[in-house]
C-alpha cells in the first residue's frame, strides 16, 4: 500500500511578518545601509544557462524589466520534471534500430523507408525542441522589486503575471510526495493583494529557500517604506 | 455481357499510381509539418524577446537548422519519391 505523500507547508502570514518587524532590533548590516538583499546583489552569480535555480542570473533580461530592476532569483521547474520526456526522446531516437529485428517498413520500397526514417528523426527533433522550450522559458523571477510569472500555455500564447513584493499577503512552500522530498523541490503558493490573486511557482527546487528569500524581501520592503525609500 | 465499372477501374489502376498516392500523402504529411516548423521560429523568437538570455541565439539557430531540415526532406521527397 504507498504511504501517504508527506506534505510539509510553510506559511508564513504578513501580519505576524508585521509585529515580527517592529519588534526586531536591526542587524548592524542593515542599519548601516547594506542589507541582506544588498548583500545578495553581491554574491556570486549563477553562471549555468540551464540552472533551475538561479541566484543572480548573469545576462538575462525579461520583456516587462525596468531599467533599474535587478532579477535576484530566477527560477524554473525542477530539472526531475523533464525526466518524462526525456525518455520519451531517447526511445523515439533509438526505435529506428529496431526495424532490423521487427521490418514493419518492408513493405514500402527503398525510398519512401527512407524518408519515413528521415522524418521521424526530425519529428523528435522536434518534439525534443517543444519540450525543451516549454521548460527553458516558462519562468518564475524575484527582482529587488517584484514577483513575476511568465507562462507559455501553447505555441505562441503567453501569459505575464507580475506583483510588487509589497503586496505579498501570504508566503506557503509544499512539497509532497517521496520524488519532491528526495530531490527538494515543490511549489511555492503566493496570495497576493494585487489583480491575481495567487501565483504558484510549480515543482521550483529548494521552495523553502524561496519561502525564507520572499520573507526576507518583505521584510526588505516594510523596511523601505517606514524609512520612506520607496521606488 | 460488358466489363463491370469496377473490373476496369481496377485494371486500370497500376502500382505506379498507388505509390504516387502514397507521395502525395507523403508530401502533405512533410508539409503539414514544415508550417510547425515555421511557426516554430516564431514561437522561439517570441520567447527570445520575451526572455532575453545567454542560450537565445543557440536555440534560434537550432530552430532554423530544423526548419532547413524540413526543407531539405520535403524536397528529397519531392524528387526521390
Amino acid at each position: 500500500m504507498a504511504e501517504e505523500p508527506k506534505e510539509e507547508k510553510i506559511k508564513i502570514p504578513k501580519q505576524e511578518l508585521k509585529k515580527e518587524l517592529e519588534q526586531m532590533e536591526w542587524p548592524s548590516d542593515v542599519l548601516h545601509g547594506k542589507s541582506k538583499v544588498a548583500k545578495i546583489r553581491d554574491e556570486h552569480h549563477t553562471r549555468n544557462p540551464l540552472a533551475a535555480f538561479s541566484v543572480l542570473p548573469e545576462e538575462v533580461e525579461f520583456e516587462t524589466q525596468d531599467p533599474e530592476e535587478k532579477i535576484l532569483l530566477l527560477a524554473r521547474r525542477h530539472l526531475m520534471t523533464n525526466l518524462k520526456w526525456m525518455l520519451v526522446g531517447v526511445l523515439m531516437l533509438v526505435a529506428p534500430f529496431w526495424l532490423n529485428y521487427f521490418p514493419i517498413l518492408a513493405f514500402l520500397p527503398s525510398r519512401f523507408q527512407l524518408v519515413s526514417v528521415v522524418m521521424w528523426y526530425l519529428l523528435t527533433i522536434g518534439f525534443l525542441l517543444e519540450n525543451f522550450l516549454s521548460w527553458y522559458f516558462n519562468v518564475y523571477i524575484v527582482t529587488d522589486e517584484r514577483i513575476i510569472d511568465v507562462d507559455f500555455y501553447s505555441l505562441i500564447y503567453k501569459r505575464i503575471s507580475a506583483a510588487k513584493i509589497d503586496h505579498i499577503e501570504d508566503v506557503t512552500a509544499t512539497t509532497g510526495g517521496a520524488a519532491r522530498n528526495l530531490f527538494d523541490f515543490g511549489t511555492v503558493s503566493i496570495q497576493t493583494a494585487g489583480e491575481k490573486r495567487e501565483f504558484e511557482f510549480e515543482d521550483v527546487p529548494h521552495p523553502a529557500r524561496i519561502v525564507k528569500f520572499l520573507n526576507l524581501m518583505i521584510m526588505e520592503e516594510e523596511k523601505e517604506k517606514m524609512e520612506g525609500r520607496i521606488r | 455481357m460488358d466489363g463491370m465499372p469496377l473490373d476496369s477501374l481496377i485494371s486500370g489502376f497500376s502500382i505506379s499510381s498507388v505509390w504516387g498516392i502514397a507521395k502525395g500523402f507523403y508530401l502533405l504529411g512533410i508539409g503539414i509539418y514544415l508550417i510547425f516548423a515555421m511557426v516554430m521560429i516564431r514561437q522561439v523568437q517570441l520567447m527570445s524577446n520575451t526572455l532575453n538570455g545567454t542560450l537565445n541565439l543557440p536555440l534560434k539557430l537550432v530552430a532554423w537548422v530544423h526548419l532547413g531540415l524540413v526543407v531539405g526532406v520535403f524536397l528529397l521527397a519531392l524528387a526521390a519519391l
